[in-house]
């Protein structure tokens, strides 16, 4: 404990204390178990009364599925556990003792961020009981569960420290709240509609239209170029490629990797990787800003 | 110890400080005065490095302050005017907490809790949580915090804000025992009274300007010096009124049955042979002495009221972000 950062230290000491840990932890579990188990029963119980028999490939989907809602759930959840950060110690008038202190504002961010990565951490770890429901007929290894707890770990930091950024910048804990989730949408969703719009207005120049629209997604990839590589830094595609990955191609969730046919074959193959690097250094980038924006002689 | 030259701050437009100098000496209580929003609340967080002067040098131990934020952090210990404490912390976890930072661990932040707990007199609440405590121990809590790493120089922003009586007692006690240990010890507050009776070494700042400085005595000289004179006479007012009005050094003079009131500005000399001169012209003076008058009206007479007086700070930056916006519209 000694050499833990004291910020932690006092967070980790803070949330254990509040009502909120378990209550978050218990709804948290609550709705992803209610899904998986729907998922299952939809998959499995449906299935088994039309066809009469079982399709053991099946538990690939609902590790899809199961996966999916729980990233969902970190997507939603990491802004609004750490937007209120460092804007919150400035309003609760905590923070300026803070900086006449020891620490340097870098510790303080990094204190902030692990206490809220922890927290997403003990929620995952609390979800494991849930995902292991598809274990029980098998199909998904103990290495690809390792490979999700690392994504979501990482995709914690990576939407953690661009919140944090934010907390730091604004001075009300509801602007950086919004301003976090907004950022997210940027990412998630703007960043996709960015590169399927370049693709799409690129195939607009093209004569025959109607055999392009036919197989848009892939003749995007062409018309879409570099541009792709913007996804990099998008986590739900990391998201994707993780399952391309682990549940093969051919999957609907491979779908998106249609649009891959313009990018280097190396960039394919290791996206998963690339992008959670790439994600780990822009989160660099998002923290060092913030410290610099919280040392008060800036 | 702390050498404070022609700093200059300013939010936007409204000049928060100007040219302000200031100098405290090892040792001292220095109190530091002026109305709300006058610019203490500025210098103090310039001091604190919780801010930067756009202009100026600031000086700690013949060192250069400003370029060395951790020369700061070392040897000063902040408390700010308005504080908050985290929620869910005890006490003991509370000072635990700021101890880890400076590298207490274990017993020996066992130890230093309980010492600087009994310093402030709260080591029977430790165990109670920091949000439940009285104003008045929240700021002992946070002066037991601010001594942690045993800084040269204490800065504390109007610490017995909104204290009873017997609290504020008890922190004047501490500082006072502080002080006796070789503390340098800079606080402000907006009532002079208040840090009369307190420090050894006062400081008025009024719209961003140090208007004076100088030990207790010092200012109460100055103050009486100012005053005016009370003349009591048994006979001869005539006489007396005709040597006010003819002496240089007098003015403002207001005669009413028998008793003579009117500005000096002469030393103890020039006052002696004024009597003289007095008694020489046929007055019967019964009673010739200066009005002795207090520190508080010296305060209101040297400070102004500016229309920014109630604002701090964060204020000072709203009405000016108000102000642009209404410029703009």
């Amino acid at each position: 404990m000694k050499f833990l950062n004291p910020v932690y230290k006092r967070e980790l000491k803070q949330t254990a204390r509040m009502y909120r840990t378990p209550v978050l932890i218990f709804c948290y579990n609550v709705f992803l178990a209610l899904f998986g188990l729907f998922s299952f029963y939809i998959t499995f119980g449906k299935g088994n009364e039309y066809y009469n028999k079982l399709h053991y490939e099946d538990i690939l989907t609902i590790y899809g599925i199961i996966t999916g809602i729980e990233f969902i759930l970190f997507l939603l959840l990491v802004p609004a556990l750490t937007a209120g950060s460092i804007s919150g110690e400035r309003e609760k008038q905590t923070l300026d003792i803070l900086l006449t202190t020891r620490l340097t504002p870098f510790q303080i961010i990094l204190g902030k961020l692990l206490s809220s990565i922890s927290i997403m951490i003990l929620l995952a770890v609390s979800s494991l009981p849930i995902i292991a429901l598809c274990f029980s007929i098998g199909g998904i290894t103990l290495l690809d569960l390792a490979k999700f707890l690392l994504f979501l770990i990482i995709t914690a930091i990576y939407l953690g420290s661009i919140s944090i950024f934010f907390s730091t910048y604004c001075k009300r804990t509801t602007a950086a709240t919004v301003c976090s989730y907004f950022a997210m949408l940027v990412l998630v969703f703007l960043s996709l509609l960015l590169v399927i719009g370049v693709g799409i207005l690129s195939l607009l120049n093209e004569e025959d239209i109607s055999y392009h629209l036919s197989f848009l997604l892939t003749s995007c990839g062409k018309a879409i170029g570099n541009f792709i590589y913007i996804l990099l830094l998008n986590p739900i595609i990391s998201f994707f490629s993780m399952l391309k990955d682990q549940i093969g191609y051919g999957t609907q969730e491979g779908y998106l990797f249609l649009m891959s046919n313009g990018m280097s074959p190396f960039c394919y193959e290791h996206w998963f990787f690339i992008s959670l690097i790439l994600q780990l250094i822009v989160s660099l980038l998002f923290l060092w800003l913030a410290s610099k924006k919280l040392s008060p002689l800036n | 110890m702390l050498e404070l030259k022609n700093l200059m701050k300013s939010y936007r437009k409204i000049l928060a400080l100007d040219h302000f100098s200031m100098s405290v000496e090892q040792g001292q209580l220095f109190g530091f005065v002026g109305p709300n929003g006058a610019g203490k609340t500025t210098t103090m967080k310039i001091i604190a490095g919780l801010i930067s002067p756009d202009s100026g040098s600031m000086k700690l131990n013949g060192e250069d302050a400003l370029k060395s934020p951790n020369l700061r952090k070392q040897k000063i210990g902040y408390m700010p005017d308005f504080f908050g404490v985290y929620d869910n912390l005890k006490v003991s976890e509370y000072m635990e907490f700021y101890l880890d930072i400076y590298g207490y661990y274990g017993k020996a932040a066992e130890k230093k809790s309980q010492e600087l707990l009994d310093l402030v007199g709260l080591s029977a609440k430790k165990e109670m949580f920091v949000d439940h405590l009285s104003r008045g121990m929240k700021q002992r809590l946070c002066l037991a915090r601010t001594l942690i790493h045993d800084p040269e120089l204490l800065v504390l922003d109007e610490p017995a804000s909104g204290m009873g009586p017997r609290s504020r007692k008890e922190i004047k006690e501490i500082l006072r025992q502080l002080c006796g240990e070789g503390k340098t010890i800079l606080i402000s507050s907006h009532i002079l009274n208040e840090l009369a009776e307190l420090c050894t070494n006062i400081g008025i700042i009024d719209s961003g300007i140090l208007i004076m400085q100088g030990s207790i005595e010092e200012i109460k000289q100055q103050q009486k010096a100012a005053n005016p004179i009370q003349l009591q006479l048994t006979q001869g007012t005539e006489e007396a009124l005709k040597v006010l009005k003819e002496h240089p050094l007098a003015s403002n003079i207001a005669s009413k049955a028998g008793s003579i009131n009117f500005s000096f500005s002469g030393e103890k000399e020039e006052e002696a042979q004024l009597l003289t001169a007095l008694i020489y012209a046929g007055a019967k003076v019964s009673s010739f002495k200066r009005d002795e008058g207090s520190l508080e009206a010296l305060f209101l007479r040297l400070t102004k009221n500016s229309e920014l007086e109630d604002l701090e700070p964060e204020e000072l930056e709203s009405k000016v972000a108000y102000e642009v916006l209404k410029s703009s519209l």
